[in-house]
């Protein structure tokens, strides 16, 4: 009987620290040193971007003196190539993988009554800041979606005031942000998790840090909204996924 | 169902607010918390949606849910230029059981504790000189933009306001009421510019404004409004020009 009791309290034992191993696996991440590249583009003619009146606030009609502000929903280069298009990885990731810069902080500008960038990406729970370049106030009003997850705020940045540090909890795409004292200032909060890049003015993009897999990439474009494929990722060679958003 | 309130020494229960809710708050603010009761195609403003954990009127930052006190003492107090009755004639147990069952409403405070409340120094003694000041900072922060050069909510930016839904919201006239939607104290009056008033297009001021600052606004803004107060006595003797938005 005792013999039997012994056995079975090495088997506990045993167990335990198969189950404490198995626990801990996950946690040893691969070297992240892959990346994916890629170009997304807009097949047919940008519509029309409407120019836009800021003659209500002399301060900012005059920072765009001669070369009025256009409404940004669909920002494309000559070539095609759409800008603001943000790119993260939908699918593969195991949870553990950090944004492509964690220590970086995104910056969201406020310059001649407009945000700079017009979107912004960044992972979840990293801290970014909101900064104003302009002579004029403004007032920062993110408007998460009820239940997403983020909460809403709205705070005042007059002219020379301190920047705002913060973050967003939940992966959230995306939180439009307004300024209701400038009520064409509209942008976005791009909310992912993990690695993700956002397409500059040839709607080119690199996803770093990317650690070898398979995985889905999907692209959100404000207007054309999403678009998916599937990419594998090997150590330290770039995989590439191109994207096509049709006009409307 | 189990949701409950603490003002004071009075704890609320939610079970015990319902059946206050379905008398007294249902018509507006419907049988699910949503703002869309019976009456509430024919009211502007809109009645609050208890679902979004969103409110005007705390003593807590931006973002953050309200304290029940702040509740509390908005039922007791309801909103001026709105629908809202005061509540007063409701015994505090029953207004502490109403905020309980109005909690149960969003899932917010199922996950999160309440903001921490702004603090509110003693108030100075009104002076000419703070007045001045808090001319200064209503035109460096700019609230002219929305409430207006003399606080007549004719701002450059007044007429494209719109709330967190997307309706049109008019600015705060000073010379309209001597109330303002969350009080009339100027502890009150404080508060409302530090804090903003969520869900509206009022933002918080308490990462710009000192507390010094904050009551100078105070003293000036008390000026606009249309009862006779030391204030207004002060303004009137210094002549005092309403501001220059292009100095």
């Amino acid at each position: 009987m005792k013999n039997r009791y012994q056995w079975l309290a090495t088997f506990s034992v045993m167990l335990v620290v198969a189950l404490a191993l198995l626990h801990s696996a996950p946690n040893v991440v691969a070297a992240a040193d892959g990346t994916i590249t890629g170009t997304v583009k807009l097949n047919g003619t940008a519509p029309h971007m409407r120019g836009i009146d800021m003659s209500k606030d002399p301060y900012c009609s005059k920072a765009h003196e001669g070369n009025p502000a256009k409404m940004e929903n669909v920002v494309a280069g000559s070539g095609g190539g759409l800008e603001n298009v943000v790119l993260y990885l939908s699918e593969g990731l195991s949870g553990n993988e950090a944004s492509t810069a964690p220590s970086s902080e995104p910056v969201f500008d406020q310059k001649g009554c407009m945000y700079v960038p017009h979107v912004l990406a960044m992972d979840v729970n990293q801290k970014f800041k909101v900064t104003t370049s302009d002579q004029t106030a403004h007032n920062i009003h993110p408007m998460p979606a009820p239940g997403s997850g983020n909460i809403g705020w709205n705070k005042s940045q007059p002219p020379g005031a301190p920047p705002i540090e913060t973050s967003w909890k939940a992966e959230e795409i995306a939180i439009p942000v307004k300024c209701n004292i400038h009520p064409w200032m509209h942008g976005w909060h791009v909310v992912v998790k993990g690695p993700y890049a956002t397409t500059d003015s040839n709607g080119s993009y690199t996803i770093k840090n990317v650690p070898p897999g398979s995985y889905t990439v999907t692209a959100w474009q404000e207007e054309y909204g999403k678009q998916t494929q599937k990419v594998t990722v090997a150590s330290g060679k770039p995989a590439t996924a191109d994207f096509t958003f049709k006009g409307k | 169902m189990n949701m409950e309130s603490h003002i004071g020494n009075l704890t609320g229960h939610a079970s015990k607010g319902a059946p206050l809710y379905r008398r007294f708050c249902v018509g507006c603010h419907g049988a699910f918390g949503d703002g869309e009761g019976e009456n509430a195609q024919w009211i502007d403003p809109k009645p609050r949606n208890f679902t979004l954990g969103i409110f005007k009127c705390r003593s807590t930052p931006s973002g953050t849910l309200p304290t029940d006190e702040d509740l509390f003492d908005t039922i007791g107090r309801g909103i001026v230029n709105s629908n809202m009755p005061h509540w007063a004639p409701l015994t505090p147990q029953d207004r502490a059981d109403l905020i309980a069952y109005v909690k149960h409403f969003s899932p917010r405070w199922a996950k999160e504790k309440s903001g921490a409340p702004i603090q509110i120094p003693a108030e100075p003694a009104v002076t000419a000189d703070r007045i001045k000041a808090g001319q200064e900072v209503f035109r460096k922060v700019e609230c002219w933009k929305c409430h207006g050069v003399e606080g007549r909510a004719n701002g450059p930016s007044a007429e494209t306001l719109t709330d967190d839904q997307g309706r049109p919201i008019k600015p705060f006239n000073f010379h309209d009421s001597t109330r303002f939607k969350c009080g009339e104290t100027d502890q009150d009056l404080y508060r409302i510019f530090m804090t903003g008033l969520d869900g509206t297009p009022m933002p918080s001021f308490m990462d710009n404004l000192k507390p010094d600052d904050a009551w100078d606004l105070v003293m000036y803004l008390r000026t606009l409004q249309p009862m006779e107060s030391p204030e207004k006595a002060i303004a009137k003797q210094l002549g005092l020009k309403p501001v220059n938005p292009n100095q």
